[in-house]
């Protein structure tokens, strides 16, 4: 897995490509608590390049975002497809996070 | 076609788990299966030996039993343990419709298995409990 963060528009873009898996769940709950934590509680979670996402990803995606609200900011999901659009669906993760089809409509959303 | 059968034997431990997952999707890719069927096999895989390794042994040693066979047709990955009878492919379904505050952590992967994979058995076999995870393309395509 690899992350990748840009600011824009007042949002944090976080690019996650790779897999989220049990091998990487770890290390993305620390970036996205660090990021929220350091005072950028807006998160863009741009999954274009995610190859597939695992119940142990989905925790720490939920982690997150739960961390995200609680200090008054929000995660949103941008760009799902292939095998983690599929997993997002079954779980109904795209239904309890907001989600969008491109980074550029999450910003715009504000 | 080529056809695989490989035999693995794990510690049953979380920090086994990608080295596991990794054993099964080589042997799937070798077999011919999809990129797509490879991903799922890979969450399934995943799903189960984490449930095995977080409960079949109650915290002592013991060990995760892998066997694979097939091709790209059908490819069977059979997950075996020496714990308690435990059927995961029973165990119940969380409420996918739970808003972020209301949802609890967990209980999402053998939805996952039961929906990625074609085939999801469970059975005791001599003081194992073996579960058998199917990725069979004739019955995909069944599938609308």
């Amino acid at each position: 897995m690899e992350i990748e963060t840009r600011q824009e528009s007042g949002w944090t873009v976080v690019r996650v490509s790779g897999r989220l898996d049990t091998a990487t769940a770890a290390e993305f709950e620390t970036r996205g608590g660090e990021l929220v934590a350091g005072g950028a509680p807006r998160l863009v979670l741009d999954l274009a390049g995610l190859e597939y996402v695992s119940s142990a990803g989905l925790r720490s995606v939920l982690a997150t975002a739960k961390r995200a609200r609680a200090a008054g900011g929000t995660l949103a999901i941008a760009s799902l497809q292939g095998v983690t659009k599929e997993v997002f669906s079954i779980s109904g993760f795209d239904s309890i996070l907001p989600t969008f089809p491109d980074v550029e409509s999450a910003l715009r959303s504000t | 076609m080529p056809f695989v059968e490989a035999n693995a034997s794990f510690v049953a431990k979380g920090d086994e788990v990608p080295a596991l997952v990794d054993f099964v999707a080589d042997q799937g890719g070798r077999a011919g299966l999809p990129e797509t069927r490879l991903a799922h096999l890979r969450i399934a895989v995943e799903e189960i030996a984490l449930n095995i390794c977080n409960h079949a042994y109650g915290g002592s040693a013991g060990t995760l039993e892998i066997g694979v066979r097939g091709d790209a047709e059908r490819f069977v990955t059979e997950l075996s343990d020496e714990g308690p009878p435990f059927d995961p492919s029973a165990a119940p379904a969380p409420d996918v419709n739970a808003t972020v505050r209301g949802r609890p952590i967990g209980g999402l992967g053998v939805l996952l298995v039961h929906r990625l994979m074609d085939e999801f058995r469970y059975r005791r076999d001599g003081g194992r409990n073996v579960v058998t995870l199917v990725v069979d393309q004739r019955q995909r395509e069944q599938t609308p």
